[in-house]
C-alpha cells in the first residue's frame, strides 16, 4: 500500500526523504519550498492535510504539489490573497493520483487521472519531481 | 515564495506595456483603490477632488437603453491615496471597451503551476453567480465581458469577449502557463442588455485565479 493515513504532529507541510537518505522539510501554504527541493530522487513523501492527518507517498515515479489561490481585484475581499485548494499529484506510470484539498473546507477528494489528461498535461512541467 | 500578483490600470496610453512605460500604469492598492463603473457626467468624472459619494454614484449611474444594449461609459480608478499625478481620487481606465490591449494589466512575479484566469462571482465565496450582472444564473448571459490581451493582441473594434461568471465562464490570460515573471493584460467592459426588466444597483466579484508551486 502506497497510500496511508493517520494523525501525526509536523509543523512542515511536507517533508520528503530522498533515495540517499537525506531529508528535506517543506514550508507552508504560503511558502511552500517546492521549487527550493534538492534536485534528487524522492523515496518517500509525507504530506499534511489541514485537518491534521498526513498522507504517506512512497515508490511513485514523480510527484507534483501547487497552491491555487484567488486574488478579488474587485469588492469581495479585495487586499487578500484567498488560499482556495493545494494538489499533490503522485504519478506511477501513465496514472496520475490527485488529492485535491478545499482549503476552506478542510476536506480532500481522490482523484485518478491519465497522464494524457488536460489537467496533467497544461501543468507547468517545471514542478515534476523525480521518484523512483 | 509564492508568486506574487499586482493589479495595475493604464491611465496614460493603453498602446503601451507595464514593461515598457511602468509610468504609465497605477498600481491598484487592493485595500482602499476600487473600480467605480458609470456613465459619469461633471461630476463623477476623471481627476475628481474627492472621493465620490453614494448620491453623486447614483445620480451618474448608467440608465438602461429601451432599444440598444448598452457599454457602461466610463471605468475609474478610486485613487484612495490620492497621490499620482496630483492630489486627485479618480483616475480614468484609458482603452476600457476600446479596440486597446494594455488596459487592466496583472503582473505575476514568478511561475505559475497552471494559467491563470480571470472570474467573476457574486461574492468572494467564489460560489455563486445569480446576480443580474451576471447573467442572473446563466453565465452566458452575463454583462461582464472580458478579453484576453496578453502579448498587445489587439481585440477589435466592438469587441464581444468572453461573458465571465461562475466556475464554467472564466477569461484565461494567457496561453501557456508562467515559467517566470509576466505581464498579463486584459480589456474588460459592461454591457447592459437592451430593455432589461431589472434595474439595480449590484456589488459583485472579480477575481484573479491563479497557482504557484
Amino acid at each position: 500500500m502506497k497510500f496511508q493515513k493517520g494523525h501525526i504532529t509536523m509543523d512542515n507541510l511536507y517533508e520528503i526523504i530522498f533515495i540517499d537518505g537525506t531529508k528535506f522539510c517543506g514550508g507552508n501554504l504560503q511558502d511552500t519550498k517546492w521549487m527550493q527541493m534538492p534536485d534528487k530522487s524522492i523515496k518517500k513523501l509525507t504530506y499534511r492535510l489541514p485537518s491534521g492527518e498526513k498522507i504517506d507517498c512512497e515508490g511513485y515515479n514523480a510527484y507534483y504539489h501547487f497552491v491555487e489561490v484567488c486574488q478579488d481585484i474587485m469588492n469581495g475581499n479585495q487586499g487578500k490573497v484567498q488560499l482556495e485548494y493545494a494538489y499533490l499529484i503522485t504519478k506511477d506510470g501513465p496514472m496520475c493520483e490527485v488529492i485535491k484539498v478545499n482549503l476552506r473546507t478542510n476536506k480532500f477528494e481522490q482523484i485518478v487521472l491519465d497522464e494524457s489528461s488536460d489537467f496533467i498535461r497544461q501543468l507547468n512541467p517545471i514542478g515534476w519531481k523525480e521518484g523512483i | 515564495m509564492a508568486t506574487t500578483l499586482t493589479f495595475l490600470v493604464n491611465y496614460v496610453d493603453s498602446t503601451v506595456a507595464y514593461g515598457t512605460t511602468p509610468a504609465d500604469y497605477i498600481t491598484v492598492d487592493l485595500t482602499d483603490d476600487y473600480l467605480v463603473w458609470t456613465a459619469g457626467d461633471t461630476v463623477v468624472k476623471d481627476l475628481m477632488t474627492a472621493e465620490p459619494t453614494a448620491g453623486q454614484l447614483n445620480t451618474a449611474a448608467t440608465v438602461i437603453s429601451d432599444s440598444a444594449d448598452t457599454t457602461i461609459a466610463l471605468c475609474l480608478l478610486m485613487d484612495y491615496s490620492h497621490n499620482v499625478g496630483g492630489a486627485y481620487y479618480t483616475h480614468k481606465i484609458l482603452g476600457m471597451g476600446e479596440n486597446k490591449a494594455y488596459v487592466f494589466c496583472f503582473n505575476f512575479g514568478g511561475a505559475t503551476a497552471t494559467i491563470p484566469q480571470l472570474e467573476a462571482w457574486d461574492t468572494s465565496a467564489h460560489s455563486t453567480q445569480a446576480k443580474h450582472v451576471l447573467g442572473a444564473n446563466i453565465p452566458a448571459n452575463s454583462w461582464v465581458k472580458a478579453v484576453k490581451t496578453t502579448g498587445g493582441s489587439l481585440p477589435g473594434t466592438s469587441w464581444p469577449g468572453t461573458a465571465i461568471a461562475g466556475a464554467a465562464n472564466y477569461l484565461a490570460l494567457d496561453t501557456a502557463v508562467l515559467s517566470t515573471a509576466k505581464a498579463l493584460y486584459a480589456n474588460i467592459k459592461i454591457v447592459i442588455p437592451a430593455a432589461y426588466a431589472t434595474p439595480a444597483a449590484e456589488t459583485f466579484v472579480i477575481t484573479i485565479r491563479y497557482t504557484f508551486l
